[in-house]
């Protein structure tokens, strides 16, 4: 169905707004294959934004001609046939790595313009795509890795996530979008989808129609992380499965015929939610599809995506394992072993979560010891250390054009140190990143560490970190804040063991970061780390 | 070319942000201290200089705001 862009008149647009007004984003898959017939200098340099929309990104320097690729995993179900297929490209283009996101997709890097036909071949072959995984289209859809096995699901969301998935991609009514669009579908009562901080959210909720109790979804817009944060805000609507699909179609038909194009700064749908707020936005969403009002809310807290250990599924006789993945870093041997014991001892799925772990479903219960015994859950631990198991990173500097520090190893090894060092009987979720962008997810953190460049006492340029406390997505929502003060790269251990240390003396029993943060107040973690910082364990 | 967004605290405590453009990091660094060294008619001592953020565009900028 052919629309009017009708922005195209519009005095301002910005720069990329009339780019791609000349040319579709989604074009870019026609070139393709001419360009990695002639290699990489045959492509222009106005053409590279483009190669988003086919969900590649130049690695840096962009000069070299390196690709990132990342590919939908909508859900993050994945087949054995699917996980093979992204071990033979890891193993065969993408130096033996695979790393999981922070919105269950999956990513390679070092991919030469040569290669990505026979890879585009080898993903359509088992139906995966990497188209949309970037640029200005919706992006891969978050849902519940537990989908279909959940016993604290409401319903299952899967074919619900694959209808909305394939209606959208490639579709050129949707390929031009005023910036990046993403959402989430679940119906995990544990917001494991992260709700409030995507475009689009359906999350689960009942509500009474004719004297029966529906099960469907609440309706959450605008939210997003970046450098100005906001979480979505519920529409007052109620939505049944059967029109999940429709639902979507009208609020990202909302987006890009209201979106703001004049500005890439101002252009994410919450911006337009913060101008319109959810009142205009329900009535405007009234005048594409008819909704009754809210029902009744199924979420009863946050579990961030995790799903460490072994779980009844709601299939009697069967078992999940959920796994930590280090850092979200999986190699070429470990996928490959994945693919044998999800096949040996399950039914070949593999699921990832957007806690950047892996989930085993559909294990016969008698068979679960004998999968845990397998040499692969030495390294990838179902029962996870309370730190390594809850440490998110960005890419950062290996790859990242914008980073200032190196994230992922280093996210590793302090987490390896905390958890050495200390021992608590609650979780923190550490999320480390190298810039002011959202890609690791700071923003939610307990504790956030976010990467910065500085001369140090002996005028030494020496990467170091600032320090940010208290986010979460339970209900009671926040983004977390920052303490004063920069803590050298090499000093993060020793700052942050005794930061920790402090907070499990001070602790009560169960207690956990967020409240511990609420009930002592920011200015008391200030002081807790202007002490330790004063000591002239770090620099500040 | 990039911009590079700092931060300075000099004598007193006092904190100023500074923008350059630069090929790299540590030219970027060199810069800005620069820049510090001819903005004031008394040569403050630069106690901490950090580079928060970068942006591949020479074209643009940065808001700045209280640190
Ligand atoms: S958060 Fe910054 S450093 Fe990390 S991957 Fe994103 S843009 Fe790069």
């Amino acid at each position: 169905m052919a629309y009017t862009k009708h922005w195209a008149n519009q005095e301002k647009l910005s720069k990329e707004e009339k780019a791609k007004l000349e040319k579709d984003g989604l074009d870019i898959l026609d070139d393709i294959p001419y360009y990695a017939r002639n290699g990489f200098d045959s492509i222009p340099k106005e053409e590279w934004s483009f190669f988003k929309w086919a969900g590649l990104y130049l690695q840096k320097p962009k000069e070299d001609g390196y690709f990132m690729m990342r590919v939908n995993i909508p859900s993050g179900v994945m087949t054995n046939e699917q996980l093979k297929t992204l071990a033979g490209i890891a193993k065969d283009y993408g130096r033996d790595v695979l790393d999981i996101t922070t919105r269950q997709a999956v990513q390679f890097h070092w991919l030469q313009i040569e290669q990505i036909p026979d890879i585009f071949d080898r993903l359509e072959k088992v139906g995966l795509s990497s188209v949309g995984a970037c640029g200005d289209i919706m992006r891969t859809i978050v849902g519940n890795p537990l989908a279909g096995i959940d016993p604290n699901e409401l319903l299952d969301t899967r074919e619900i996530v694959n209808d909305v998935y394939h209606y959208f991609q490639r579709n050129r009514d949707f390929s031009n979008l005023p910036r990046k669009y993403k959402i989430s579908i679940s119906a995990n009562v544990d917001n494991a989808q992260n709700a409030e901080i995507n475009c689009l959210s359906f999350v689960p909720a009942v509500k009474v129609i004719d004297g029966k109790e529906v099960s469907g979804f609440h309706v959450y817009v605008g939210g997003g992380l970046a450098a100005k944060p906001h979480l979505a805000k519920p529409l007052n609507v109620f939505v049944r499965p059967e029109q999940v699909k429709d639902v979507t179609i009208a609020v990202t038909t909302i987006f890009r015929d209201y979106g703001y194009r004049e500005k890439r700064t101002r252009a994410r749908l919450k911006f337009l939610m913060a101008d319109w707020g959810p009142e205009k936005f329900t009535e405007k969403l009234s005048e594409y599809i008819e909704l009754p009002e809210k029902g009744e809310e199924r979420l009863t807290g946050w579990n961030a995506g995790y799903f460490y250990g072994v779980h009844e599924q709601k299939q009697e006789g069967l078992r999940y394992v959920g796994v930590n993945v280090p850092v979200g870093r999986l190699h070429t041997e470990e996928l490959y072993e994945l693919v044998r014991i999800s096949d040996q001892y399950g039914n070949g799925e593999v699921r990832t979560s957007n806690s950047q772990n892996i989930v085993i479903p559909n294990i016969p219960e008698d068979q679960v010891e004998a999968m845990l015994n397998e040499k692969l859950f030495e390294h990838l631990l179902p029962e996870p250390k309370s730190f390594m198991g809850y440490a998110v990173s960005c890419t950062g500097i290996e790859y990242c054009n914008l980073a200032l520090v190196e994230t992922k190893e280093r996210m590793k090894n302090v987490a390896d140190h905390l958890d050495e060092a200390l021992s608590l009987e609650v979780p923190i979720r550490l999320h480390m990143v190298g810039c002011p962008n959202a890609c690791g997810q700071r923003q939610i953190a307990d504790i956030g560490l976010q990467g910065i460049k500085m001369k140090n006492k002996d005028k030494k340029m020496v990467e170091a970190f600032e320090i940010y406390v208290g986010g979460t997505l339970s209900e009671s929502a926040q983004f977390n804040e920052k303490l004063k003060g920069k803590i050298e790269a090499g000093q993060l251990d020793g700052v942050l063991v005794q930061f920790l240390q402090v907070f499990k003396q001070e602790k009560y029993r169960g207690e956990t970061f967020h409240s511990y943060y609420q009930r002592v107040g920011l200015p008391h973690l200030q002081e807790t780390l202007d002490e330790i910082l004063a000591n002239n364990v770090a620099v500040n | 070319m990039a911009l590079y967004r700092f931060n300075a605290v000099l004598d007193e405590e006092k904190s100023v942000h500074i923008v350059v453009s630069a090929e790299a990091e540590s030219e970027a660094f060199h810069l800005a201290e620069k820049e510090i060294e001819r903005s004031f008619l008394k040569m403050p001592e630069i106690h901490e200089i950090m580079l928060l953020e970068k942006k591949l565009s020479t074209k643009g900028g940065f808001v700045l705001q209280e640190i």
